[in-house]
């Protein structure tokens, strides 16, 4: 839940935090349950399935961006794990989560610079656990 | 049951429960926990049955290694509770699966995992038996059922849970030690083959307690508990025959034998029969196990319950020997708990089956019932003693016992086979010590060996005994069979005037000696004296005495001695030998080098004539021819022939003389000597003449 324009950050091993509220345009938060092999129905016909938990999937929408801001970032994008703190409505608190990113791709239409940005493109942070 | 939460059981079998397991140890005095994190499986199981000792395993699959020999306690939990902890296990409620020791470990170098193997406390039971000791003091018998199960697990480093309850048959005693020989060897039992054992003569199943590690004697548990269709899948889910109600246990010796039992007759009439068999147990094989058996059916008569095989989605709070209820349908099958596999990944499955225990047909007609005592079957092994009998008595109406029976034993380091049995049957080929045998034709063979006939260690009483011979009855048998020692015997011990005849024959041996009664005999001898036994007369017998050159009575020659009877002399190669008569004479070259006959000679005539005799009956000779000798003649007044120097005539000389010679009766021998040209003169008729011969041999043929 982005609530304000830090309640999303993230950071790569014990570096410092990163805000990325100051570079998205939006934000998909995604809590999606993962059940075990099995899931199927007992004999009175109701579904039985065990949950192994919810891993959250936050996908974040960036805005057309600098060179030096691409720089800034793209580091995070590439790195195997990243920890990322944002505000869970369920836990009613900011959580920290550690997840691996998907592929992104990212357009130019221009020679990039300082002043001319690429494209909006987006990057998913995916977490490796449930969710406590 | 396991110890457990209404939510636990309600949570189980919803859709998306959450679950946890937890592994709990010390190393190094520090307390190791592992969870989800470092389990990738967990699968708790145990395969019981009624009358067996039983063993939990727990099988991991794990990213961290756990040390051999290490205690450790296996929790299983759902989660209950969301509510915001620090500790997530807070919102899980747990069962206790109990404790387990790491028995082994396997890496997985594909998974980078590790396959650890545990097992409960039973564990320690799987070792050689030995008798037990107490605190290093080796137990004397006899001993109580229950102290020594205690025994047993002081010794295994256990505790007796129920050391002082009262279970089935608990007070019994044993007698001796009953899995180790008379030597104090092993018998290859192990401390969990006697538990086994145990677990039948108490009627129970033992176990390690899940809570409290302690040896438990366990029966059926009633939990009153029910699951249903929500707890099972849709597939796999089996609910087979009511296995019951029991009504008869069966105790059997070795080999299914001598088989005992105990029924409840109108529950079979209702119900049919179900039996449990329990067959070769050491402590139920003594003359006391009518009385073991007796509790063991107060026991175990009327149990029942329902055979299944289903897979459920967990139940997970079953305990061994629970019974519990399956609610499918319309249908409640009463169950118990006795094989159990819950297979814990990122998922839940629980695998329950219960098979029938052990149980056979029994033909009623085999079983000696306690009211069928006049026919007794049975075979007793004793291990310890390594002695194995089997007997069968049969007790008639008159009290009279017919039996048989076979023995098996070792005494000192000798093994024997003893058969009793008023008829003992070989039937086949048999051979005996590879020396003897007897073919389905009846025909023996001894190789090599002797034939030694003894009356209790002193000489074979001839007298006294008889030995049949190819039919033939014979105080001495075969005559043609005997060997030297018997004449032998015969020369020293015979009885005088004892008759010993051959049956086949109307002629009989009569053995006597000289014995004057009271004087010592002059001479011990065999005297043939031939007689008719059937007759009692002399019937021209005879006695023949033939030659046994091979020495075995398989090529009799006739030796040419014969006596033919009394006063019939003896025959010589056929030919009759009067033994007080004159010898006869037989073929030959006869030289008589000096002899002088009468003989007679006739002037004018060209014969002289004379006879001598010889001593030998001539009747055995055919013929007689001059070989060589000569002849004197002397008249009264000088030669007869005077032939001037030689006063004497050659019989070889033909020239002048011919010359015959015969037997004109069996004691003479005449010679004719006729001159061929002249006749003799200056004599008178029938002047006698003395001959000599000189040297003359005579062929007799």
């Amino acid at each position: 839940m982005f609530i304000d324009t830090n309640s999303l950050q993230v950071k790569v091993g014990n570096g410092n935090y990163i805000s990325l509220g100051n570079y998205i345009t939006e934000a998909k938060y995604e809590y999606n349950k993962l059940y075990a092999s099995d899931s199927g129905r007992n004999l009175a016909g109701v579904m039985v399935s065990t949950l192994i938990g919810i891993f959250p999937k936050i996908t974040l929408k960036f805005a057309p961006l600098t060179k030096s801001q691409l720089e800034t970032l793209i580091p995070i994008f590439d790195s195997a794990r990243q920890t990322l703190r944002y505000y869970d409505p369920n836990k009613k608190a900011y959580t920290t989560m550690e997840t691996y990113t998907g592929n992104y791709s990212i357009t130019d239409i221009n020679i990039i610079g300082n002043n001319i940005k690429n494209k909006e493109f987006e990057v998913s942070f995916i977490s490796t656990r449930k969710r406590a | 049951m396991k110890t457990h939460t209404a939510e636990f059981k309600n949570e189980i079998k919803k859709q998306g429960r959450e679950i946890d397991s937890v592994i709990t140890y010390t190393e190094n005095g520090a307390t190791i926990t592992l969870s989800n994190e470092d389990l990738n499986a967990v699968t708790p199981s145990y395969k019981g049955s009624l009358l067996k000792s039983t063993m939990r395993q727990l099988e991991i699959d794990s990213n961290v290694s756990i040390p051999l020999d290490t205690i450790i306690n296996f929790q299983f939990g759902v989660k209950v509770r969301d509510n915001e902890v620090q500790d997530y296990r807070d919102n899980y409620d747990y069962v206790n699966y109990g404790n387990y020791v790491v028995k082994k470990v396997e890496k997985q170098e594909a998974n980078d995992s590790y396959l650890i193997t545990c097992y409960d406390k039973m564990v320690y039971s799987m070792i050689d038996y030995e008798t037990p000791k107490i605190n290093g003091v080796a137990i004397t018998y006899p001993i109580t059922i229950r102290n020594y199960i205690a025994a047993i697990c002081s010794h295994l480093g256990l505790t007796f849970k129920n050391a002082s309850s009262t279970f089935t048959n608990y007070d019994k005693e044993i007698p001796g030690e009953l899995y180790l020989d008379s030597n104090g060897k092993t018998m290859y039992y192990t401390f969990r083959d006697v538990l086994d054992e145990l677990a039948a003569v108490t009627a129970s199943s033992i176990c390690i307690n899940e809570v409290d590690d302690e040896l438990e004697i366990r029966y059926t548990n009633n939990t009153n508990d029910t699951i249903d269709e929500e707890n099972l899948k849709n597939v796999n889910v089996s609910f087979g025959k009511l296995f019951g109600p029991i009504n008869q246990i069966t105790l059997s010796r070795s080999a299914d034998a001598d088989k005992i039992s105990k029924n409840d007759a109108a529950s079979i009439s209702e119900n049919g029969l179900t039996e449990l068999k329990i067959m070769d147990n050491q402590i139920l094989n003594g003359d006391d196990r009518q009385d073991y058996l007796n509790e063991i059916f107060s026991k175990l008569n009327g149990l029942s319950f329902y055979l299944n095989n289903y897979s459920t989605y967990g139940v997970c709070y079953y305990n061994l020997c629970d019974r519990y209820n399956v609610s499918v349908g319309e249908t409640l099958y009463s169950c118990i708990m006795f094989n159990d596999e819950v297979l814990i990944t990122q998922g839940l499955e629980e695998n329950i089956i219960t098979d029938e225990p052990l149980n056979t047909s029994t033909n009623y007609a085999e079983v000696a019932k306690e009211q069928r005592e006049d026919n007794r079957a049975k075979i007793e092994v004793d291990k310890a003693n390594a002695r194995v009998e089997a007997i069968v008595e049969n007790i008639g109406e008159d009290g009279e016992v017919t039996g048989a029976s076979l023995l098996l034993a070792i005494n000192n380091d000798t093994s024997q086979a003893t058969i009793h049995a008023d008829k003992i049957s070989l039937e086949g080929l048999t051979t005996i010590n590879n020396n003897f045998e007897i073919d389905t034709n009846g025909n023996a063979i001894l190789n090599g060996g002797d034939i030694n006939l003894h009356d209790n260690g002193d000489p074979f009483d001839l007298d006294q005994s008889t030995i049949f011979i190819s039919g033939i009855s014979s105080t001495y048998g075969n005559f043609y069979n005997y060997k030297s020692s018997m004449w032998e015997y015969m020369q020293n011990n015979a009885v005088n005037g004892t008759t010993y005849s051959n049956t086949n024959s109307a002629l009989g041996i009569k053995i006597y000696y000289n014995d004057t009664t009271g004087v010592e005999p002059v001479y011990k001898g065999i005297n043939i004296n031939l007689k008719d036994d059937i007759t009692d007369t002399y019937v021209n017998p005879q006695i023949h005495i033939y030659a046994d050159p091979e020495g075995d009575f398989t090529n009799i020659i006739p030796s040419g001695i014969g006596i033919n009877g009394p006063n019939a002399g003896i025959s010589i190669n056929n030919k009759s030998v009067v033994l007080e008569d004159e010898f006869y004479y037989s073929s030959g070259d006869y030289t008589f080098s000096t002899l002088c006959a009468v003989g007679f000679v006739s002037g004018g005539t060209q014969e002289i004539v004379f006879s001598f005799p010889v001593g030998k009956s001539m009747a055995n000779i055919n013929s007689i021819s001059i070989v060589s000798g000569a002849i004197t003649i002397r008249g009264t007044s000088g030669y007869v022939e005077n032939s001037g120097t030689s006063p004497y005539f050659s019989l070889t000389n033909t020239n002048s003389y011919t010359y015959s010679v015969n037997s004109p009766d069996e004691g003479n021998i005449r010679f004719s000597i006729t001159k061929k040209s002249g006749t003799y003169s200056n004599v008178t008729n029938n002047t006698p003449v003395v001959v000599y011969l000189r040297n003359v041999k005579l062929r007799f043929s």
